[in-house]
């Protein structure tokens, strides 16, 4: 009997440490970086970043190309139609 | 001569206690001020008021009340949680010896945590004559605690991880007299002292389910241990008993407030640490975290004692756990007292290691919550050194060891000196010197009032604006100057551009290579860099 609540005591610690050094160790890895990637201080520089790319658009005489621009005044009529419609 | 010198020897452990006590009354004012003292100081006032209100004492209750308005200002959120052995004391005695002016009570707390250490080496010493009967091995262990330097720094000032170290070593003292005596009067002892240990930090709380893990061991080897079922039941109901007298966080709703205690220990400390050059989340720093900071700050010589001395008692348990069909022994993994020390140590230790590495629900900075476990690195120390004789091999070179322990020694003694008073800081020679600015220096704020004694001295306009380029308070410090020097000094919290000196000690709650958050102007240029032995401890910046 002791023997076996010996065994039992051992395996247990065995898993407890391989779960947190395989699995857990793993998982704390990804925890770590959806924390970092939503941490305020990026999401500051993501924010930054957008601001910079609006930034640049502007500054460009051509946001589109002729085929996308046509594309997007299309679905923006569609857009202010239904919008219409609605009211 | 030779008598005296019989009797010298045979008074060395008074002797250098009283040098050591004469050493720490010398040098205790040399310290700073730790970031958790005005804390744990409203903390003890806080029971103070509230015990005095309880027992009636009207005049204590009016004073304690007026001390605690006045303290307040928390970069933390402000729990009374908190165990009471060390506030306590502390505030009654504020209180009752009316010590009033700010800088004289901080100086009286920090004699206060020194004395509770010295109480706490006093037993330490104890327990190593109690289990290897060998007076100068245990007044070396003392030593070498001593000698940690991150120990040595913190015994002035760190009145919440040093208090629980001492707590800690006097439970351990009273389970090793529980274990020679089995009576009443040292388990009640032991009891007490373990719940105080809970109380002072969580961690407390492995000590009683050792303490039980080891009968339920003994119960296995030997049936008839179960009639000892009553030393238990005692240990437990006078544990659970002092746990609620000396903790009057428990008093209104035992149960719910010690659980939300437990589970509410996230909320203390900063929410990011620095760490191999790089800002974790407290909660998910990684597994290594612990074993590197021990390696990093420990000294050498503690950490190969440590290593050999550990390797020697678990290899000597783990023989006993393969051999236990075979040898009929009366307990599978002790034959004497002194192996049931051993053994509890060690599953003690082996708890804590666990319980520290994957079970601590944060980290806090560097790893100053596990101080104690420097208790069980000297422990072990002196375990391989009293087994010194048993190894053939080893015994043979007995001169070039010790020729290399005496200069780890001196090299421990200078570098103490050196980093003093900023001990707490030290980084051993297993790291770089570019190294060791990649992890936390001042994080319990020592140097700030040193900074503002400096710029006070050196400055003589009539106003001096300082702002901070850090996550520290270094506000708290401005009344613990000379009241001329009170009135010259502003804080500057909006607009540091405004500040004649910028004062940064290198601590954030953010990560600073992301956030703007401590961006300083261009136009602030490096004043002055404070460094001990290539530690950067606070960096000043003035506007050029």
């Amino acid at each position: 009997m002791k023997i076996f609540i010996y065994k039992s005591l051992i395996i247990f610690l065995l898993i407890f440490l391989t779960f947190h050094l395989t699995f857990n160790y793993a998982l704390r890895s990804v925890e770590r970086k959806i924390d970092n990637i939503g941490s305020k201080e990026n999401i500051e520089i993501f924010k930054n970043e957008i601001r910079k790319q609006i930034k640049d658009s502007i500054k460009k005489d051509e946001l589109f190309d002729k085929e996308d621009a046509i594309l997007l005044k299309k679905f923006l009529d569609k857009v202010k139609n239904e919008i219409n419609k609605q009211n | 001569m030779k008598t005296i010198s019989i009797k010298l020897l045979h008074y060395c452990h008074y002797i250098f206690f009283v040098i050591f006590t004469v050493i720490g009354i010398y040098i205790f004012r040399d310290f700073g001020f730790n970031i958790d003292e005005t804390f744990t100081r409203k903390s003890g006032l806080y029971w103070l008021n509230y015990l005095a209100d309880f027992f009636n004492l009207d005049h204590i209750s009016e004073i304690s009340s007026q001390k605690l308005n006045s303290s307040d200002d928390f970069t933390v959120p402000w729990s009374d949680a908190y165990g009471i052995i060390f506030d306590l004391p502390s505030a009654i005695i504020e209180t009752l010896f009316s010590i009033n002016e700010p800088l004289k009570i901080y100086e009286m707390r920090h004699l206060l945590t020194f004395l509770y250490f010295l109480v706490g080496l006093i037993f330490f010493y104890k327990i190593l004559i109690n289990r290897f009967e060998n007076k100068f091995l245990s007044l070396f262990g003392c030593f070498l605690l001593i000698l940690t330097p991150r120990v040595f720094g913190e015994i002035f000032h760190n009145n919440k991880d040093i208090i629980f170290l001492s707590v800690f070593i006097v439970s351990i003292y009273f389970y090793f007299r529980t274990i020679d005596n089995e009576n009443y009067k040292s388990l009640i002892l032991f009891s007490f002292f373990s719940s105080i240990a809970t109380s002072t930090r969580i961690f407390g709380i492995i000590i009683p389910i050792i303490f039980i893990f080891m009968y339920c061991l003994s119960i296995l080897s030997q049936k008839k241990d179960l009639k000892k079922i009553k030393y238990i039941i005692y240990y437990l109901l006078f544990y659970i008993f002092f746990l609620f007298i000396h903790w009057p966080y428990l008093w209104e709703d035992p149960f719910k407030n010690f659980f939300s205690y437990v589970f509410n220990l996230n909320i203390f400390g900063a929410d990011v640490v620095y760490f191999f050059g790089e800002f974790y989340n407290t909660k998910l720093v990684p597994y290594y975290y612990l074993p590197v900071w021990i390696l990093i700050s420990t000294p050498v010589l503690n950490l190969i004692l440590f290593f050999l001395g550990f390797y020697s008692s678990s290899k000597s348990f783990l023989f006993k756990l393969y051999q236990v069909e075979k040898i009929k022994t009366k307990y599978d993994f002790w034959n004497n007292k002194n192996e049931k020390k051993d053994f509890f140590i060690l599953i003690l230790f082996i708890a804590f290691l666990i319980a520290s590495i994957f079970l601590s629900p944060k980290q806090y900075n560097g790893w100053r919550i596990f101080y104690f476990l420097n208790f069980f690195i000297i422990f072990y120390s002196i375990f391989f050194l009293s087994n010194f004789k048993k190894y053939k091999k080893l015994k043979k070179k007995i001169i070039p060891f010790i020729v290399i322990s005496f200069l780890l020694i001196t090299m421990n003694l200078y570098k103490i000196f050196i980093y003093h008073p900023y001990q707490s800081y030290y980084f051993n020679i297993l790291i770089t010197k570019k190294m060791k600015n990649q992890f936390e220096g001042d994080y319990s704020g020592l140097s700030g009032i040193s900074f503002l004694r400096e710029v006070a001295k050196n400055d003589n306009k009539s106003k001096i604006k300082i702002a901070v380029n850090s996550w520290y308070p270094l506000w708290r410090m401005k009344e613990l100057l000379p009241e001329k020097d009170k009135n010259r000094i502003e804080f500057i919290f909006n607009n540091k551009n405004n500040a004649n000196y910028v004062f940064s000690n290198r601590i954030f709650d953010v990560d600073i290579n992301k956030s703007k958050k401590y961006k300083l102007d261009p136009s602030f240029k490096i004043y002055k860099r404070y460094i001990v032995d290539d530690v950067t401890i606070y960096e000043v910046y003035i506007k050029r």
